[in-house]
């Protein structure tokens, strides 16, 4: 496997990274506040200053007695703390449920004597008459009119209304023909129903156009297949000529 | 013109009129019967067409066979 040489280390042109040979690396330069001093490469640290010897504690660790000072200007009294008095508690003894919780049997009750029946008349009611009015009679009054609370009607099917408005134009037809004597219509119906007569007019003309137009066709229509009738019929002579010639034997 | 009183028109035959009005409705629901039965008319004619047409196409691609084969020149004699 030598073509996989280059891949080897070569520690001669490897540099050393130990500490003896850190000089050598490139390092940027210190900051101006450090000398070569502060890097702990010139003297050493000054000696700390002796604490002060604390008071020795007592065995208790208790906190000492120490007195409060009295603030100028509060002077609060001192609150009666009241004496607290609490039931003696009652001796435990033979206790049972109380009396109102024992289920109880109730006693019979004496009977009573029977009360005499009374014999009551039910008479009939007199009949209530009406009182007579100190001032005239007077008028009822007519209690305000309430809006009429909308019902929910069902919904008229399609169908049905026109069912009804059919019922409805043809027993005014039969109406109208039951009556005798002159009949009057408004001239503005009138006028209506002459220029509605005067289109239906006008269509019918249109329609009889439409007919005549149709029969032309009808007409050019026969013309045509007659001609191709006459074509087919040609065209099969020829194709039976055709046929004889080629397969006569 | 509201002030006015109404203008009545005297109509003598009112009775004859709604006879022939009848008659009218009579002859229009036929007539659109009639224009239905046509229309069926119509479309059958349009398939049968239809049918004649496809027919003469086929006619016309048997003939060009056979011309083809009657008037080809053939190098077999």
């Amino acid at each position: 496997m030598g073509f996989l040489k280059f891949l080897k280390r070569d520690k001669g042109k490897e540099p050393s990274l130990d500490l003896e040979n850190l000089g050598d690396l490139d390092v940027p330069p210190l900051p101006p506040d450090i000398g070569e001093a502060g890097l702990g490469g010139g003297n050493e640290l000054p000696e700390l200053p002796e604490l002060p010897e604390l008071p020795e504690l007592d065995g208790d660790d208790s906190i000492p007695n120490i007195k409060e000072k009295p603030v100028p200007g509060l002077d609060i009294p001192p609150k009666p703390t009241p004496e607290l008095k609490f039931p003696s508690p009652k001796p435990v003894g033979n206790e049972s449920f109380p009396r109102h919780l024992e289920p109880t049997v109730p006693k019979p009750l004496p009977s009573m004597p029977e009360l005499p029946r009374p014999e009551r008349i039910i008479e009939e009611p007199e009949p209530i008459q009406p009182r007579r009015p100190l001032f005239g009679m007077r008028r009822p009054v007519p209690m305000p009119s309430m809006p009429e609370t909308q019902e929910q009607k069902p919904e008229i099917h399609h169908y049905e209304r026109l069912e009804k408005a059919a019922v409805r134009e043809q027993r005014d037809v039969l109406r109208h023909k039951e009556t005798k004597g002159p009949i009057y219509i408004r001239i503005e119906r009138f006028k209506n129903i002459l220029a509605g007569a005067r289109e239906i007019s006008n269509n019918l003309k249109t329609a009889r156009q439409s007919v005549t137009k149709m029969n032309e066709i009808d007409a050019d229509r026969d013309k045509v297949l007659g001609k191709w009738h006459d074509s087919m019929m040609d065209l099969q002579k020829k194709l039976i000529f055709i046929d004889k010639t080629l397969f006569k034997r | 013109m509201t002030g006015e009183a109404p203008v009545f028109v005297k109509i003598d035959g009112y009775k004859d009129v709604l006879d022939v009005l009848d008659l009218i409705k009579d002859r229009l629901s036929e007539a659109k019967r009639t224009l239905a039965d046509i229309n069926e008319l119509k479309n059958d004619e349009d398939s049968e067409l239809e049918l004649w047409s496809s027919t003469l196409n086929e006619i016309e691609k048997k003939l060009e066979d056979i011309d083809r084969t009657l008037f080809e020149p053939e190098s077999t004699y």
